[in-house]
């Protein structure tokens, strides 16, 4: 067993989790956290796509140990953010929510793209390519991501 | 550094560095290793750190490939690494895994397994105790999967030299999802008009990058007037050359074909842009 401490959507959190749990595991199942998906499991898809230290990282493959000390944002985590009442605006206006499992990810992703710490905007296709969509419903993501992101 | 090493040598076979797990969990998921210990290299002060001394790069091995995109020695002394960094698999993998981790695993789809070698660089390595060496990346890898370090020794940096003057690199990949299929790295110099050293790097086909000499010998010597031609000539050579992973008959001919159409792309792009200059 490990003794963590991170800040989990802007809440100092302590954790005990043990050695081999991964990120993914500890969020939905220790904390309640599930907006972050469980999908591919194999980085792929961005389904858990999470917030660590303001870089978009896939929940699934990552040692829960590494978050000590660092800073974690879920989907819950923008629930109140002007981000998030923009794009629930966006999202619906361009209808790119079909089943939604991709959803939060894709927001996540967008977000950190937005909030500037990742230096300049390059191509947004290029950046949402490991954002999968099961329902193929890119036209209207990558819509709804230049509008967000504009 | 050395603790590090020494937890290695301690736990043995059941122990194995950490560093960022984007292809290490991958594999401990799929249930083909029995590991009970990770060291974790990415906290290691300094092992991320990035310089430059006596006209070569230094870029730590527990880098990630974000931070190596996104760092101005890298951009001003190595562009090419800054674009093939910055598009290896996707924003996830680029935040979490890095550039030393990359090349101890020797997975043959990496793209900067093929840019560094053609670019010349080494890996400093680091063992228990005082033991340290330095390898060329050429003998960094044995075949697929496997290198020439030892159970207990971490790569401690990479060090890339810097780009003699007329040198123009440039690096080709093509991927299906994800993982590159084929990646080509082609670098020449040009002297007063013409091609005077050249290096054809193909990797990913290939269990390991591996320099193809009959193709990097079709491109010495060429001008502007005799480019088109030589780099078809170098396409067939690295075609006829390359060691394939998977050279069945129903693969083998379409990765030679691969290997012939990327080789030629990349090298025109290189020479025209030597020439340019």
């Amino acid at each position: 067993m490990m003794q963590l401490e991170s800040t989990i959507n802007g809440r100092c959190t302590q954790l005990e989790v043990n050695d081999n749990e991964l990120l993914l595991d500890v969020l939905r199942d220790h904390l309640g956290l599930t907006g972050t998906k469980r999908s591919c499991e194999v980085e792929v898809c961005g389904a858990c796509t999470v917030i660590v230290d303001g870089l978009p990282v896939s929940s699934c493959m990552l040692l829960a140990s590494e978050i000590d000390g660092a800073e974690v944002v879920t989907i819950e985590g923008l629930r109140d953010t002007t981000f998030y009442e923009r794009a629930q605006e966006v999202f619906t206006r361009h209808a790119t929510v079909q089943c939604g499992f991709c959803t939060p990810g894709l927001l996540l992703t967008l977000w950190s793209l937005t909030d500037g710490r990742l230096g300049p905007l390059r191509d947004l296709r290029e950046e949402l390519s490991g954002n999968l969509c099961r329902c193929t419903g890119y036209q209207s993501i990558l819509a709804a991501a230049e509008e967000l992101t504009s | 550094m050395e603790e590090a090493a020494s937890l290695l040598h301690r736990f043995g076979d059941v122990a194995s560095f950490y560093a960022g797990g984007t292809e290490l969990l991958l594999v401990m998921k799929m249930g083909l290793t029995d590991l009970s210990h990770l060291v974790d290299l990415k906290r290691i002060d300094g092992l991320r750190s990035v310089s430059v001394s006596n006209g070569t790069l230094r870029i730590g091995g527990a880098a990630t490939h974000r931070e190596i995109e996104s760092n101005p020695l890298v951009m001003e002394y190595a562009p090419a690494m800054v674009s093939v960094a910055s598009r290896i698999a996707n924003a996830r993998v680029r935040a979490v895994g890095t550039l030393g981790g990359n090349l101890a695993f020797a997975d043959p789809a990496s793209d900067p397994a093929t840019l560094l070698t053609a670019l010349g660089a080494c890996v400093e390595v680091r063992g228990t105790g005082d033991s340290r060496r330095t390898l060329p990346l050429e003998d960094l890898w044995v075949g697929a999967y496997q290198t020439a370090l030892d159970h207990d020794e971490l790569i401690e940096a990479v060090t890339i030299p810097v780009l003699k003057p007329g040198t123009s690199v440039a690096h080709e990949r093509m991927k299906f999802q994800e993982r590159p299929a084929i990646t080509v790295t082609v670098s020449v110099t040009a002297v007063n008009g013409s091609i005077v050293d050249a290096r054809v790097v193909v990797g990913a086909v290939a269990p390991v990058p591996r320099r193809l000499a009959r193709a990097e010998y079709a491109l010495v010597g060429l001008v502007a007037e005799t480019t088109e031609a030589g780099v078809d000539l170098a396409g067939d050579a690295a075609a006829d050359g390359v060691q394939l992973l998977d050279d069945s008959d129903e693969a083998g001919p379409y990765n030679r074909q691969l290997t012939r159409i990327l080789v030629a792309r990349t090298a025109r792009q290189a020479i025209e842009s030597a020439l340019l200059v």
